[in-house]
């Protein structure tokens, strides 16, 4: 049951008779980094919130570490690091105050965790300065500071790399990365930058309106990107027969420039190949085209919005 | 709870508004007093009327409001804590304790600075004896207890309303309108004079100097609308979204 971190089962909310999240069912399991993609207002932070008890759900439930009662949750949540939205501090404390209030309130008795955390999210150097002249890189790193204080089972980040330069967007990556290695710490991430959440996430989910379309893993999603195999051939109608008669192909299209697009057997490369040569084709070129986790997302909503 | 509270402390002992708000407080307070140096009145005479003044005071409750729970509300620090797991009961508790703690604090320097500026400033009549000094404690203490009802009250407003230029007209209204409203009900009948004595704002006013057997009439009244807008602030932050 504990490898399932959290489970939510038809999660609505709905403000005023529409639907933010509607009946959206999904699994994370441990060790999982799960990638939340959506398009602005796709109900990725209300998700996100309704796990952190920041708003109750409309219908529906979900388990976290298999907790689904006030008190169980309350226990799970304490298992938990969040960072949803813009981080929020007390502007008139430094990095290590603002730390050290939340150390007391959550009842860690170890304070040498306040400046583990602001080493792991570099912030170490900042001293007394006020919360207040952090810049919003800084604020956003204060904020994966208070998620990954508590040492947390479970993060739920909510697009953590906003304001970050690429330095410190790369920083967040390796961070997250060791956590989920190291650590064997969960994390739900959501992201506008689809290609950085691509470099981490394990598993995807493709929200859309409120409604979950898709959960896939990062190799089905992979799969699913590498779906062409493009060959530029000197002789098109030769090769097409060749495809056709002696591989079998079926499902590829002839494209400009002597080009034609398989979309199968695209891991028999090698052996498509020598039956062209073997068949008096010569092939002058051959590779896997596809498509990034964005074009993806946008073909499977079937638009090309702001994601 | 308790660590919530101990947060909360710890938090608001390490910035200069608390500081700075006793220090204008005591200065005017001394201020004050010094005035009655020069016209000799005596202590018995002045303190209870300076008691009575002291309701100026409850404007400055919002201000512990403000400090435990509408900043957080304003800044959006709140979903750090409830993200967490806290309880939200122990939540609003905790803050309604610690806004409790602080505002002791403060009312006990204040309280101190009055009562020693007023032996500094002011000469000791007959009247000035053991009897009047424990039921001035009394009247003191009834005036803390009035506070923590109007601190309660705050609380409760400060949670509905989120907004810091209109907690403040709330508030204001809170403690006058009803009590206007009284006033201006009164002669129809006894109840409505009875229940205008019970209002925030002139047990406030009254404390000073009426008999000393209605303290406890303050003092329970105080309580119950301390644990009445503690209630109701338990059961509003129990279904509020957090932002």
């Amino acid at each position: 049951m504990e490898d399932l971190i959290l489970n939510t089962d038809h999660l609505t909310k709905t403000y005023n008779g529409v639907s933010v999240v509607d009946g959206v069912t999904l699994s994370i399991r441990r060790g999982d980094i799960y990638g939340l993609v959506g398009k602005n207002g796709a109900g990725k932070t209300t998700l996100m919130r309704m796990v952190a008890g920041l708003c109750p759900p409309s219908t529906g439930h979900f388990l976290l570490f298999g907790q689904g009662t006030a008190a169980g949750l309350r226990a799970a949540r304490s298992r938990t690091g969040c960072m949803i939205e813009a981080p929020q501090f007390f502007p008139y404390l430094s990095a290590s105050e603002n730390l050290h209030y939340y150390c007391i309130q959550r009842g860690i008795p170890d304070k040498a965790c306040i400046p583990e955390a602001l080493k792991q999210v570099e912030l170490d150097y900042t001293g007394n300065k006020k919360f207040r002249q952090f810049s919003l890189g800084m604020k956003q790193r204060l904020g994966l500071a208070l998620a990954v204080l508590a040492k947390p089972d479970f993060l739920i980040l909510d697009e953590p790399i906003n304001g970050l330069d690429p330095e410190g967007i790369a920083k967040v990556r390796k961070l997250l990365l060791f956590l989920s290695r190291e650590k064997q710490t969960t994390i739900l991430i959501s992201s506008h930058i689809l290609s950085e959440l691509s470099q981490i996430a394990t598993q995807y989910g493709f929200l859309h309106n409120g409604k979950l379309l898709k959960e896939e893993s990062a190799e089905q999603v992979w799969q699913n990107c590498q779906n062409r195999l493009v060959l530029k051939v000197n002789d098109v109608p030769r090769a097409a027969a060749v495809l056709e008669q002696q591989l079998g192909c079926r499902e590829f299209e002839v494209g400009e420039n002597n080009t034609i697009e398989l979309t199968e057997q695209l891991d028999k490369t090698a052996n498509i190949n020598q039956t062209l040569l073997k068949n008096g084709v010569v092939v002058n070129e051959m590779y896997s085209a596809g498509k990034d986790v964005e074009t993806y997302f946008l073909e499977l909503i079937g638009g090309n919005a702001d994601v | 709870m308790f660590n919530i509270v101990k947060a909360e402390l710890y938090k608001n002992t390490r910035r200069p508004y608390l500081y700075i708000l006793t220090a204008v407080c005591a200065a005017v307070i001394t201020l004050l007093n010094s005035t009655f140096y020069f016209n000799h009145t005596q202590r018995e005479t002045a303190m209870p009327s300076m008691l009575s003044l002291s309701y100026v005071g409850l404007f400055f409750i919002v201000l512990f409001a403000d400090l435990v729970l509408a900043e957080e509300l304003r800044l959006g620090t709140l979903k750090n804590t409830v993200s967490f797991g806290a309880a939200r009961g122990s939540i609003y508790v905790g803050r309604l304790i610690s806004a409790s703690i602080l505002y002791t604090a403060y009312f006990m320097i204040l309280s101190f600075v009055f009562w020693g500026t007023s032996c500094l400033f002011m000469p000791a009549g007959p009247g000035y004896d053991g009897q009047f000094i424990t039921n001035f404690l009394l009247r003191i203490v009834a005036t803390w207890t009035t506070r923590l009802g109007a601190l309660s009250l705050a609380l409760f407003l400060a949670l509905i309303l989120k907004r810091n230029a209109t907690l403040i007209f709330a508030f204001f209204g809170a403690m006058l309108l009803p009590a206007g409203l009284l006033l201006y009900l009164s002669p129809q009948g006894q109840i409505f004079s009875q229940l205008l004595s019970m209002t925030l704002i002139v047990q406030s006013t009254m404390v000073g100097r009426t008999a000393i057997e209605n303290m406890g009439v303050i003092m329970l009244t105080s309580a119950v609308r301390f644990a009445v807008f503690a209630i109701a602030g338990m059961l509003v932050f129990r279904r509020q979204e957090i932002n």
